[in-house]
């Protein structure tokens, strides 16, 4: 009678994970795709200057939008000149960081290998100067972004694209190359 | 049976050498610090000066006509150090900035030793 029972126990328990398994793979199936996390290496750059840094994302089900995060930085520290009257500047060296949130637009990302791009990234940027207790100009700024996607495998892409980049640091070029690679880190992603 | 024996006898020599080296300096520390700055048919000759802290301390350490680059010092490491430099650019007056921390390290036996720290006061292109 016990060997009945442990067989009946034990064979309801591998049919109940095997069904487990099963509703799992079909998930997307039945309920549509998950919002899927992702996380990304970007740059923002031009012959003058460059910003390197990482965003990390929520894609929606249709795969058409994400809202993410980014934090990135200056990679080196670049002089810049301040004006302080009767013909005297000073030139500092500027370290400066990013921290933002954005929105993108991507076209027919779910079924094409190939697509475009939109998104619209609202940062606080924020510098130090070396040598000196000055601080250089921080505040909130928009930068616009557009260009094209192509999918690396999988759940991996790639994004080229333009920005328009005002990192207030003085007189510098704001039209920068923007240049993305990410994943998705999520199951059914 | 001699491998292991081998080996144990390896990882005890070798502890007991480690344990010899970590004797560690107490300092104080002292790196060098390195200056780089332009010379150039304007500015022959610029005047050099180092301040312990951020410039606005005014606290001057050195203060002098460099006409070569770079320069070099020893300075007391796990302190900040900035420096300026004054050139001509025409009929401006461009005074160059550049600061930072001389920072203390740490070897392998968790002992303290000064990073070097080198300062870039070259004109901006």
């Amino acid at each position: 009678m016990r060997l009945i029972i442990n067989t009946f126990i034990g064979f309801w328990f591998l049919t109940a994970a095997a069904q487990e398994v099963v509703v799992e793979d079909r998930y997307d199936e039945v309920f549509g795709l998950k919002p899927a996390l992702y996380l990304g290496l970007r740059s923002d750059l031009n012959m003058e200057d460059a910003a390197l840094g990482m965003e990390a994302g929520l894609m929606n089900k249709a795969r058409n939008i994400n809202l993410f995060t980014n934090f990135d930085a200056r990679p080196f520290r670049k002089k810049t000149l301040e004006y302080r009257g009767n013909n005297v500047f000073y030139q500092y060296p500027e370290e400066r960081y990013y921290l933002g949130l954005g929105a993108e637009y991507l076209q027919r990302f779910e079924s094409a290998r190939l697509g475009a791009f939109a998104q619209l990234n609202g940062v606080y940027t924020w510098g130090v100067y070396g040598g000196t207790e000055r601080k250089p100009p921080n505040g909130w700024v928009a930068i616009p972004r557009f260009g094209l996607f192509k999918k690396v495998g999988d759940s991996a892409f790639l994004k080229l694209g333009y920005s328009y980049f005002d990192t207030r640091t003085n007189k510098l070029e704001k039209h920068r190359f923007f240049l993305s690679f990410g994943g998705l880190i999520t199951r059914n992603g | 049976m001699r491998k292991p024996l081998f080996v144990l006898v390896f990882f005890l020599v070798a502890l007991s050498i480690h344990c010899d080296e970590c004797a560690c300096d107490p300092g104080p520390f002292f790196g060098e610090l390195k200056v780089r700055f332009t010379i150039n048919d304007e500015n022959p000759e610029v005047l050099l000066t180092i301040f312990e802290g951020k410039i606005e301390k005014q606290d001057t350490l050195f203060s002098e006509w460099a006409t070569e680059s770079p320069v070099y010092y020893d300075l007391e490491a796990d302190k900040y150090y900035s420096a300026t430099v004054t050139y001509t650019k025409g009929i401006r007056q461009i005074v160059a900035v550049d600061g930072k921390k001389m920072t203390l390290g740490s070897d392998d036996c968790d002992c303290d030793y000064a990073e070097n720290l080198s300062l870039n006061l070259k004109l901006a292109d």
